[in-house]
């Protein structure tokens, strides 16, 4: 589980002020966190999209879902949010029944989803401000908080210039970071996010980061759906890799990585044009993608690595090398045999 | 630390799904306002077009049959705003469905948090909003150039309402029920196409072979002329209130396939 | 060349001249007979609908039908059967690749602009003759009018349908937005249907509007058409012949302008 009060009293909630507190802690309603349990999902044609995944959410913990493309991630959330009925399984959120209940899953939680948001004609600020209306429960729904929260996520995330355009005429990126004031500006009780970083520059990533922390701090639950292995690293609380519609690993960062305990990895840029080089015996495993040769090699063989990587370097094999901890990224390859799809940059 | 959460409860995470009248309204009103904003670049032109097509069917028709009867005459005064509006509630919609759904932008209304027959009622209203304006145009230039007069009526105002409905619906339900927008656009040109040529609306029914006008009997477009027509001129139609009924099949019928459309996940 | 090629894929070396043209012309041409087979049906259907389909209509519309409106009504209908074609399907089919987004994908591909339009011209061309001729047969059997049909119809044909193509070609690359398009396509539909003398003479309508037509394609293919497949009822067609081959030309050649400009 996470530690929500130990953020809390270093005042980290200050960002997210305006949120109410969770209603997890009347323990009634949704709040208390995602449930889905054997999820499975064979499309007309045949294939198995989702089989027999089962995971959790705890409301104000933000689960990330990886995996390679085609592995069944978007299938998942949209049989969530209602999109898609599962074939089994069961998909609880609170004491509410998501699958038997998909009206209720949309008044419950907020979207963002893979493909661009349908705001070609409608400003910025227009879009957002609409989506909290929209979102927000009738007796409860005031012009005024819908502004100002609306104020608040566009000046987190430095939208402030392109307040009065429309759609059309805004970016990939900055329309990605509008989809997801969208869904945050009245989050729900799992706010669900599929890619929510693609397109976006790396210092509003850092911002977008930073929002969805503070939705989680204030008691939101969120699952993420992501390629970007090292931006999942550093913002998720757990996550689960997804391969061929399975969980084939789930835990924190760092418990996946602690099965790498022990290990370096040793990153070489080849020469354009060069054949893969033949491995030395202390390297444990190799992948190559394009010019990127990546090896895991034990600590005690570290000094053996560099005098290697540079015996390349001097033979004109390599261009470049770095040594470094394991990150998720190896725990990853090792377990779906491919290097994460995405620009790994973040 | 919360220092905002007391005044700003408004704003608490939705701890039950909302329901009932005022939650409906809420999602109504919501919804209108996001089609009209969504429409904004659209809207004007969707409007000129109703107009422009009426107008122009009105002209057009006066070219095509130089020599029009009295009778003749009253027909292609109130035709063409009928017409426009079929026009208008079943490409308009479709289309700017099958748009999305080409963009692949379809999918995020579909996850919007309002009841269905809310978002469907609201769309309705936007074609009222949209069309029966440039419908009222319409009709005084049938005046201007026929030289007819004509004996309006309360009767109007629900033919006029219940008519736009069920196309609309029907629109809606095509737009919906049919997973390939192409197909979509397709059926729905050939409707047109249909109520343009092969319904009595413009010209008497007298002037098309007596089976095809059975035939129009049954389908939608031939009793919403009959109705609006009624509240238009007297003594010109017959059949009122069976077309009523017909007409009022096809809303229910329209409205229940798009709605199930609309809930049903894939 | 192998030092761009590493790995030992042969790069094609990349020509240039007529052979290339050629090459790359019947490239494109199984590249768009592949591509566009599931429109034909389609095409078929929307060619029976507004040229049987509408002449059959026209009939609806006034109170009786004399014998030489009827002869006006049936050799129009070809050219009706066109006009969809030329005017909406073509440009939708290339604003549907631009909205899937395959439309920068077909320019990347190593053929000529002026080869590729040349190609996708030619495939409609070829594609829409059923379908007026079957329209033709329709119209003439309901209204019992007997053609008289002379060689002309090669290239009468020939000249309008690829009339049709060029134009199709010349909305669809040089519109940007496909809605627009669709609009444009409407509207000429919605216009050519009601206001041009092509199902019926000349004399019905305003004398203005009747010269403005002879400028316009419309018109034109209409007359070819029709001085083909009757007698007395067409007095000038040379000049129709001209004003359409002008059309063809501007309008393949903005196509192919519009297509080969790199944004």
């Amino acid at each position: 589980m996470s530690c929500r009060s130990c953020r809390d009293s270093l005042g980290l909630t200050m960002a997210s002020a305006s949120l109410a507190p969770p209603p997890a802690k009347s323990a009634s309603g949704a709040g208390t966190g995602l449930t889905i349990e054997r999820l499975t999902k064979i499309y007309p044609n045949g294939v198995r999209a989702n089989d027999g995944i089962s995971l959790r959410v705890d409301a104000g913990e933000i689960f990330g879902l990886l995996g390679p493309n085609g592995a069944g991630k978007s299938t998942l959330v949209q049989q969530v949010i209602g999109l898609l009925k599962p074939t089994a399984g069961s998909i609880q959120l609170g004491r509410f029944d998501l699958v038997d209940d998909p009206d209720a899953a949309r008044q419950l939680c907020s979207y963002l989803p893979q493909a661009p948001v349908p705001i070609d004609a409608l400003r910025l600020r227009e879009a957002i401000e609409l989506s909290g209306l929209i979102r927000t429960p009738a007796r409860r729904a005031r012009r005024e908080d819908v502004r100002r929260r609306a104020d608040e996520l566009i000046d987190a995330l430095q939208l402030r210039e392109w307040e009065r355009m429309v759609g059309t005429r805004l970016s990939g990126g900055v329309r990605r970071l509008v989809g997801f004031a969208m869904a945050a500006i009245q989050p729900g009780a799992l706010t669900i996010l599929d890619e929510p970083t693609n397109d976006v520059d790396p210092l509003r990533r850092r911002l977008l980061w930073d929002r969805v922390r503070a939705l989680s701090d204030a008691g939101v639950a969120v699952l993420l759906v992501t390629h970007n292995v090292i931006e999942a690293e550093k913002s998720v609380d757990r996550l689960a890799v997804i391969d061929n519609g399975r969980v084939i690993a789930e835990g924190t960062p760092s418990s996946l990585k602690s099965s790498e305990r022990g290990r370096l990895r040793l990153q070489v840029m080849l020469a354009p044009g060069v054949e893969t080089p033949p491995m030395p015996g202390f390297v444990e495993r190799h992948l190559r993608s394009s010019h990127t040769l990546l090896a895991v090699i034990p600590e005690a063989a570290a000094a053996d690595g560099i005098e290697w990587a540079q015996r390349l370097l001097g033979d004109g094999i390599a261009e470049e090398y770095a040594l470094g901890a394991t990150t998720l990224e190896d725990v990853y390859i090792r377990m779906t045999g491919r290097v994460a799809d995405g620009d790994g940059t973040g | 630390m919360d220092a905002g959460a007391a005044a700003d409860g408004s704003l608490a995470a939705r701890a039950e799904p909302g329901a009932g009248p005022s939650h409906w309204l809420h999602g109504y009103a919501a919804m209108v306002r996001w089609h009209l904003l969504s429409l904004r670049l659209w809207a004007p032109a969707a409007t000129a077009i109703e107009i422009l097509s009426g107008v122009g069917m009105v002209y057009g028709i006066g070219l095509l049959a130089p020599h029009l009867s009295a009778r003749g005459a009253l027909y292609a005064t109130t035709g063409p705003a009928i017409v426009a509006l079929i026009l208008l509630g079943l490409i308009l919609g479709p289309q700017l469905v099958a748009q999305e759904k080409m963009a692949g932008r379809y999918e995020y209304t579909l996850t919007m948090p309002v009841p269905r027959s809310a978002a469907a009622f609201a769309w309705y209203t936007v074609t009222l909003l949209i069309g029966l304006p440039a419908a009222a145009v319409t009709i005084a230039a049938g005046v201007v150039r026929f030289g007819v007069s004509l004996s309006v009526s309360a009767q109007l105002v629900p033919a006029l309402l219940l008519g736009t409905f069920a196309i609309t619906m029907l629109g809606y339900a095509l737009a919906h029920a049919v997973s390939k927008p192409m197909a979509t656009m397709l059926i729905t040109q050939v409707l047109v196409f249909v109520a343009f040529g092969y319904a009595p609306i413009n010209f008497p029914s007298s002037q098309m072979p007596h089976w095809l006008v059975e035939i129009n009997r049954a389908l939608p477009f031939l009793p919403m002329a009959t109705v609006v027509r009624a509240g238009l001129t007297r003594g010109l139609v017959t059949g009122v209130w069976v077309s009523y009924l017909v007409l009022a099949a096809w809303a229910l019928g329209s409205a229940w396939l798009a709605l199930r459309a609309l809930g049903r996940r894939g | 060349m192998s030092a761009l090629a590493p790995t030992g894929v042969r790069v094609p070396v990349p020509r240039r001249g007529v052979a290339r043209w050629l090459s790359g012309y019947l490239q494109m041409l199984r590249f768009e007979a592949a591509s566009q087979r599931d429109w034909l049906p389609l095409l078929l259907v929307v060619e029976l609908l507004i040229g049987a389909g509408m002449a059959i209509m026209y009939g609806f519309y006034v109170s009786s039908v004399p014998p030489r409106l009827a002869a006006f009504i049936v050799t129009g209908t070809p050219a009706l059967a066109l006009f969809p074609v030329g005017f909406v399907m073509l440009p939708t089919a290339i604003a549907r690749r631009k909205l899937a987004g395959s439309y920068d994908y077909v320019r990347s591909l190593p053929a000529p602009r002026s080869a590729t339009i040349a190609a996708t011209a030619s495939l409609y061309t070829v594609l829409v003759i059923p379908g007026a001729a079957v329209s033709l047969a329709v119209a003439s059997w309901r209204y019992g009018v007997a053609l008289h049909i002379s060689p002309m119809i090669v290239p009468a044909v020939l000249l309008t349908s690829l009339t049709a193509a060029s134009a199709g070609a010349a909305i669809g690359h040089g519109v940007t937005d496909p809605m627009v398009t669709s609009l444009i396509g409407n509207l000429i539909i919605f216009v050519v249907l009601l206001y041009t003398p092509v199902a019926f003479p000349p004399q019905q309508y305003p004398a203005w509007l009747v010269h403005l037509h002879e400028l316009l394609p419309f018109y034109n293919m209409a007359i070819v058409l029709r001085a083909a497949l009757s007698v007395g009822l067409v007095a000038d067609v040379g000049r129709s012949y001209a004003i359409l081959a002008a059309w063809t030309i501007a309008g393949l050649a903005f196509a192919g302008w519009i297509a080969s400009r790199r944004r």
